[in-house]
């Protein structure tokens, strides 16, 4: 593959199976170059009769080795699930027009208390008037 | 060039799972804030600014402390309200396209939740005022009912802080933080005893 000769690629390696640079090249039939690892494969999830590569990138031939080695940091960064410096990430976002969103939230909450109404307080009152007079009554 | 080209390159975004790299490189470092006390400076902001809030809630006190089981609110009254805002830190090229908008947990009869008004502009803005059980008839927005955070109000973002003028709809300040997100509950007479369901507020970003 002359392109993937051509191309940089140093320090590769398959995050997912861990094997050194197993990695191949070629361009295909829409001129785009595509890299995968060639150590393992596993199943298709559209087709579970086939296999695919464990990774592939695939993106524009004429990529320059600077572009390509960004991408290939950035996928290798990426499959070991690991945040890494943020001139990756910044490459990233750059080269693929990525605007990530995201959502903050923020439980809240109250007590409410209810006084109890007057008039209940009135009538409990009045209650204890009339029974404190009834036990007040001479009993001459 | 390249990046014409590859946003083109649907199998490229598949393969990096753009859904994942929401998360795995989500660089930018938020934090939940909120403002209390006497309004000082101009403009105006809290004399205290509580950070690193896990939750913020409506009680008869202005402060970040107290349980809110123990401030309950007087059946018929307003709490104080909550200045609550974002802080983004760590790095991002820029901070835009903010919502907010309680988005689940059903409040009871009798309770009503104030919101801000969207900000669509840097002189419309909220401006803090010392927090009071007074209702605050600049929190226009009724955000009882929660709804979808894509429904929610714009929240505009700049430096300093969120009283800070100068908020827009983006902002590439390295510390960038929201415009103030006030919310106060609101009840009546009819208002059930004990403690109000839980809810969430939400606030919607994107980074890039």
């Amino acid at each position: 593959m002359p392109e993937e000769q051509q191309l940089p690629l140093k320090d590769i390696y398959c995050t997912k199976c861990g094997e050194e640079t197993p990695h191949a090249g070629s361009v295909d039939d829409n001129g785009e170059f595509v890299f995968h690892c060639t150590a393992k494969a596993e199943p298709d999830p559209k087709d579970e009769t086939k296999e695919v590569a464990h990774h592939f990138i695939k993106f524009p031939a004429d990529v320059t080795p600077e572009e390509f080695q960004a991408l290939v940091d950035i996928h290798h960064f990426h499959n070991e699930g690991q945040v890494q410096a943020s001139v990756q990430q910044d490459k990233l976002r750059a080269l693929l027009g990525v605007s990530l969103q995201n959502v903050e939230t923020i439980p809240s909450a109250g007590t409410v208390e209810v006084a109890q109404p007057q008039i209940s307080e009135e009538l409990k009152n009045s209650q204890e008037q009339v029974v404190d007079t009834t036990t007040e009554q001479p009993t001459s | 060039m390249l990046n014409t080209q590859l946003k083109n390159v649907v199998s490229l975004k598949s393969c990096l799972g753009l859904g994942k790299i929401d998360r795995l490189y989500h660089a930018a470092t938020f934090d939940w804030q909120s403002d209390h006390g006497a309004a000082t400076g101009s403009p105006a902001k809290g004399t205290t600014r509580s950070t690193g809030r896990t939750e913020v809630n409506w009680k008869n006190i202005d402060d970040s402390t107290t349980a809110y089981s123990a401030s309950p609110i007087s059946g018929g009254n307003n709490s104080f309200e909550i200045w609550m805002f974002g802080k983004f830190t760590g790095t991002f090229n820029q901070i835009l396209a903010g919502k907010f908008a309680h988005t689940s947990g059903t409040l009871g009869t009798g309770l009503t939740l104030k919101g801000p008004a969207a900000t669509t502009g840097d002189g419309d803005r909220p401006l803090y005022t010392t927090p009071s059980t007074t209702a605050n008839s600049t929190l226009t927005t009724d955000m009882t009912t929660a709804i979808a955070i894509g429904s929610g109000v714009a929240v505009f973002f700049g430096a300093t802080g969120p009283e800070a003028t100068g908020k827009a709809a983006s902002s590439t300040n390295a510390t960038t933080y929201s415009n103030y997100l006030p919310t106060q509950l609101q009840t009546t007479t009819g208002a059930a005893a004990g403690d109000t369901a839980t809810v969430t507020n939400t606030l919607q970003y994107q980074e890039n």
